[in-house]
């Protein structure tokens, strides 16, 4: 068996960006309360990237979800730089799964979206757009609409959307499995440069084990639902990381290490698992 | 445009690549391509014509009843030589804008309505879909009793024909307003009034046209049908005043004249439809 690390205790808890204490959600299912997270603590410090990873319909999209304020809690904290979050705010900003452009607006309206809801006038925020489209490597595009876009493309106008908006932490919900291996790789290279350019606070929920691996500061695996946290890794590698780091040696271990412990918590809690909440709106 | 890509990835945008060069032999089969649309569907109108052309002169069906093409064409130019059509088109034009525009209204309201409140919805529904069911042009006559033979009951038939068609589009738009757009608005900090203009409303554009389309066939109907009954003006009024005394090239014209409109304003819906939806591919 592996050997389960000991979660750090409290080293940066007084300089948390994102502090979570004893969250629990639960959800509506016609069977009935659903409980999807069950007390979980998790401190973010700033300008940390911290990756989220554990078997499918755990509960890891639910509690991004929380962190968003677009679930409620039925237990336990959340706090952002010491406030209390209930609702979605201008300090964090989500990156859905689904590219969930508008269809109906050009690319730099799309990007430029969260800021017009934000009552910023609109050369503002069609600077700050084209700004971002450079950064993320769509200059030229910017009247495409997006079903005129491919996959990777679509993802990048879904981040620089979040990024526009100048959110202090960035909520990514396995923001590239819809995307096939290649263009997977490319676009985890494509944030890492993007994050380095931004330095935001990031949680970034996937499954991809590799994923996790290669992009975060901290990988965090929690357990079949409902939600726990059951281990957690610091991931050694210097900054800034280049892609051919994925397939040292070094990267390949912590990666199947993680995959031990995830693929464990599958196997003992596999038939309580239904459909993944459809959270709606909220 | 140039554009330089950061990474190998696909993000070659669908756009329109380049026609490839064609070859000369396929220029005749291009050609023919283009002019085809029209070419065959004006065979058909002359195929038409000269089929009505020789049942004329045939006698196949008594010349009271079919007055040959040119006697019908002959009719057309003297109709609006003679000035009295263009304020019974305008009558008409006036029924068929009045109606409609009361229907666009109450039903788009009505339709996010019940498309948002449920309740509303279960309130409202036997009263669609039984209007929605009934042939509306049934009801003309009790209509011209209680509102007389002027303006009033062909608004009223036109409203009572397009409202539930508008109303019950909309309504499906709303219902299928994409809950993750609605998430994501919510999760920028979005008023309920900013999901309505962002993102509902957007959605609604081509569940609404939809309805608008169907209607415009549907008010036009109504107003000529509600002139047939009874009336003292339009273009339905010149029809069966012309048909009651037995002037059957007028009365052809007329028909020619309505499905003329039918066709120009159909066709305008469907290019005002496009143009609402330029994203769409």
């Amino acid at each position: 068996m592996f050997a389960k690390q000991t979660r750090e205790p409290d080293t940066e808890r007084a300089g948390a960006k994102l502090r979570v204490d004893s969250a629990r959600v639960t959800y509506q299912a016609r069977t009935g309360t659903v409980l999807a997270v069950d007390g979980i603590d998790l401190d973010v410090a700033d300008g940390e990237f911290v990756a989220i990873v554990g078997p499918s319909g755990s509960g890891k999209s639910t509690f991004l979800m929380a962190l968003d304020g677009l679930v409620p809690l039925a237990g336990g904290r959340i706090c952002v730089g010491g406030k209390p979050v209930d609702r979605p705010g201008p300090d964090r900003a989500v990156v859905f799964q689904d590219a969930c452009l508008l269809p109906w607006r050009s690319v730099i309206d799309n990007v430029a979206y969260g800021l017009e809801l934000a009552g910023r006038p609109k050369k503002d925020r069609l600077r700050v757009a084209a700004e971002l489209l450079v950064l993320t490597g769509l200059k030229g595009f910017e009247d495409f609409y997006p079903d005129q876009l491919s996959g990777g493309m679509k993802q990048r106008v879904n981040i620089a959307r979040a990024l526009a908006a100048d959110p202090e932490i960035l909520l990514l919900d396995e923001p590239f499995s819809g995307l096939d291996a290649q263009t997977r790789e490319s676009m985890q290279g494509e944030l890492l440069k993007i994050w380095d350019a931004r330095k935001k606070t990031a949680v970034f929920v996937t499954h991809q084990i590799d994923e996790a691996v290669y992009l975060a500061d901290r990988v965090v695996a929690f357990s079949a639902r409902p939600a726990r946290v059951v281990a957690e890794w610091r991931i050694p590698f210097a900054r800034p990381r280049r892609l051919e780091l994925k397939h040292t040696r070094e990267h390949r271990d912590l990666e199947e290490e993680i995959w031990e412990v995830v693929r464990a918590q599958k196997a003992s809690d596999d038939d309580g698992a239904e459909a993944v909440p459809a959270s709606g709106e909220s | 445009m140039s554009v330089t890509m950061r990474t190998g990835s696909q993000a070659e945008p669908a756009g329109s690549p380049p026609a490839p060069a064609t070859p000369p032999s396929r220029t005749v089969k291009d050609a023919w391509a283009a002019v085809r649309p029209v070419a065959l569907g004006t065979l058909c109108l002359v195929l038409l014509v000269a089929l009505w052309q020789l049942a004329a002169d045939e006698h196949w069906v008594k010349p009271l009843f079919l007055p040959g093409p040119a006697k019908v064409v002959h009719a057309l130019g003297s109709l609006f030589s003679g000035g009295d059509i263009w304020s019974n088109l305008r009558v008409s034009a006036e029924e068929f804008a009045v109606g409609l525009g009361i229907s666009v209204v109450l039903g788009a309201a009505l339709g996010l309505l019940t498309g948002w409140y449920k309740a509303a919805d279960e309130f409202l529904k036997p009263l669609v879909i039984g209007i929605n069911s009934m042939p509306q042009v049934a009801v003309v006559p009790v209509l011209i009793l209680i509102f007389g033979i002027g303006m009033t009951p062909k608004i009223v038939v036109v409203v009572l024909s397009c409202t539930t068609v508008i109303l019950m589009n909309t309504s499906a738009g709303v219902e299928n307003v994409d809950w993750q757009l609605r998430r994501l608005a919510r999760s920028f900090g979005a008023s309920d009034l900013q999901v309505i203009r962002t993102i509902v409303l957007p959605s609604l554009v081509p569940f609404f046209m939809t309805g608008f389309r169907i209607s415009i066939g549907r008010a036009m109907i109504g107003v000529v049908v509600g002139e047939i009954f009874a009336s003292k003006a339009g273009i339905g009024n010149i029809l069966i005043s012309a048909s009651n005394s037995f002037n059957m090239p007028v009365m052809y014209a007329t028909v020619a004249i309505i499905t003329f409109l039918g066709i120009v304003l159909t066709q305008a819906a469907a290019l005002l439809e496009r143009r609402m939806q330029r994203w769409r591919r």
